[in-house]
């Protein structure tokens, strides 16, 4: 239940906004894996996702058992409904999907982007943000503002990413002039997006996979040494307190300008969490999402899933101890760790 | 190989003279008994024991046990032989560093075999073998040799002289020859266990480098043969 897991020192209270609860009204659905299909099924020939999977576990996971299958999980389908129900005319609202570690904040983005993906939204998808504050190899001076850094090479897989996932969008969001480096394209597209979507023309949904990175230290160094703060990275990166630009967005829409389009920050909130308060100041007002561990029925779920596709391959895994015995039942143990530390 | 070592002779000494030749660097008495790691035995009802467990139990009321070793583990997944071969690939005690490689090697091999098996078509799919203990122990045995060689020194010349080995031998010289082999012919940006799955993938099919080696051994043993009344054990 998201209620029951609270953050420890959360300095700010829980935002009133104009949502109804989001702990009613889902159904208590039983959690099944559905296939998130990711090469194209010959007899059902359904588009590819673009959707970048998040880590390089569940990447190799993919490619060893043939297919993508994702857990249907509360949070996932919590925000699915809030997102589809959301009204338009009103401002942004702002999801934070928290949990520790290993609990499954990213796949659940994964999963919502994947949905909104295939009813049609416009994806502005941020997969991992702490890459950006790190090791960077090219670090530029920025072409058109002093003191400000770029990162092309990030700059332009991030361009290439953007255009794979929207391309049938493309046509439509117009006026993309020439730009010189990866870094001011990146910002024309982020005004031109703001600029469309007040138009309404289209739903955006913002994503960010490790939101906290944006507020915290950075480990880049410049050429003479000195650190990179964080008001100094790119004219591209709009996000966060990084740049002014992005800044106005985040002002015009909690203005209440008249945006018909919904924003969701999803962030990865280690524990214990990151006390930085300039970020709970910028990301507040949010609607707080819990990702637990897994229950004993999503456990027994994730365990049949791996015995079908032949993962569980050592013949003591399916007794009570091979699957944690009495560990698990004390913990209310997490599945894919479980499944996976106990035999090889 | 060596000539018969100081365990063999101490055994067959103790067998004749008990308690008097300590095996190794052991210090017990011999009515210490081996620690019983087996659950099951513990939880079976006292009905359905056999004639022998239970005077095995009636035993460890009255006699002293051993101290279980740090390796010994009641764990379901737990086998003597990849603990053995952990031991072996352990560099200047760090056992995490050895086990986490000997787990990376295991699900090297599950995940290639996964690979295959989900590729191929309905009919193969029986045949490709999926579990990387089973694939790890059919590789071992398929490595070990059955004829091993002995120096022998006979008027003032050095003969290799063909000599049957012990079990342990077997496995030793199995283990000992798959680790070496991966630790010096492979590319220095190669891990450990990418290199080690492969030659195992490659013993269970006996083929490979080590299988090679084998043979070899059983090629001079062969050649050797008129040197075997060498042997005097």
């Amino acid at each position: 239940h998201p209620s029951e897991s609270p953050i420890p020192q959360c300095p700010k209270p829980q935002s009133q906004s104009p949502i109804p609860n989001p702990q009613s009204r889902i159904p208590d659905r039983r959690p099944d894996k559905r296939p998130v299909s990711q090469s194209p099924n010959p007899h059902n020939p359904k588009p590819q996702s673009p959707i970048p999977i998040p880590n390089p576990q569940s990447q190799s996971q993919i490619q060893t058992l043939g297919e993508a299958r994702v857990l249907v999980r509360r949070p996932a389908l919590e925000l699915l409904s809030l997102l589809k129900g959301s009204d338009f005319t009103r401002p942004a609202v702002r999801y934070l999907i928290y949990g520790e570690r290993g609990t499954g904040k990213s796949l659940s983005l994964s999963h919502v982007l994947h949905g909104c993906w295939r009813q049609g939204w416009l994806i502005l998808h941020v997969p991992d943000a702490h890459a950006w504050v790190r090791s960077c190899r090219e670090l530029l001076p920025s072409s058109h503002r002093r003191e400000r850094l770029e990162q092309p090479l990030q700059a332009s897989a991030w361009l290439r990413a953007f255009k794979s996932c929207n391309e049938r969008f493309l046509t439509e969001v117009r006026g993309l002039s020439r730009v010189r480096s990866a870094s001011d394209a990146v910002g024309v597209v982020l005004r031109e997006l703001r600029q469309q979507c007040q138009r309404g023309s289209f739903r955006l949904l913002v994503a960010v996979d490790g939101v906290n990175a944006l507020w915290g230290r950075t480990a880049l160094r410049r050429d003479d040494g000195t650190p990179v703060r964080k008001g100094q990275l790119g004219t591209g990166w709009d996000l966060g307190v990084f740049c002014v630009d992005f800044g106005c967005i985040l002002a015009v829409f909690w203005v209440g300008f008249g945006c018909i389009f919904a924003v969701f920050w999803v962030v990865f909130w280690p524990y214990p969490p990151d006390p930085s308060q300039e970020g709970f100041d910028a990301l507040d007002p949010f609607v707080p999402i819990a990702v637990p561990n897994y229950s004993p029925r999503e456990f027994e779920s994730c365990y049949s899933y791996y015995l079908e596709r032949r993962w569980l391959q050592h013949p003591n895994g399916q007794c009570w101890e091979g699957k944690g015995g009495e560990g698990r039942e004390g913990r209310g143990g997490r599945g894919r760790r479980e499944g996976r530390g106990g035999e090889a | 190989m060596a000539a018969p070592s100081a365990v063999g002779l101490s055994r067959r000494l103790r067998a004749w003279l008990p308690r008097i030749m300590p095996v190794r660097w052991s210090r017990y008495d011999p009515s210490y008994l081996e620690p019983e790691v087996n659950k099951e035995l513990y939880q079976k009802p006292p009905e359905k024991l056999t004639e022998e467990e239970r005077e095995q139990m009636e035993l460890k009321a009255v006699r002293p046990i051993k101290a279980a070793p740090p390796t010994l583990s009641s764990s379901v997944f737990s086998d003597p032989m990849v603990s053995k071969f952990t031991n072996m690939m352990m560099k200047n005690g760090n056992k995490v560093l050895a086990r986490s490689l000997m787990s990376q090697t295991l699900e090297a091999i599950k995940r290639k075999q996964l690979e295959k098996y989900h590729k191929a078509p309905e009919n193969e799919k029986e045949a490709i073998e999926c579990n990387p203990y089973v694939i790890f122990h059919q590789a071992l045995k398929n490595c070990q040799p059955i004829i091993g060689l002995s120096s022998i020194t006979r008027g003032g010349k050095t003969y290799q002289v063909p000599v049957p080995l012990t079990d342990n031998r077997k496995r030793f010289l199995a283990m000992k020859w798959l680790i070496t082999e991966c630790r010096e012919n492979k590319h220095r940006r190669t891990m450990m266990p990418e290199k080690l799955s492969q030659e195992l993938l490659l013993a269970f099919n006996n083929e490979g480098p080590i299988i090679k080696k084998k043979h070899v051994l059983h090629k001079m043993a062969e050649a050797n043969r008129a040197y075997a009344h060498f042997r005097w054990w």
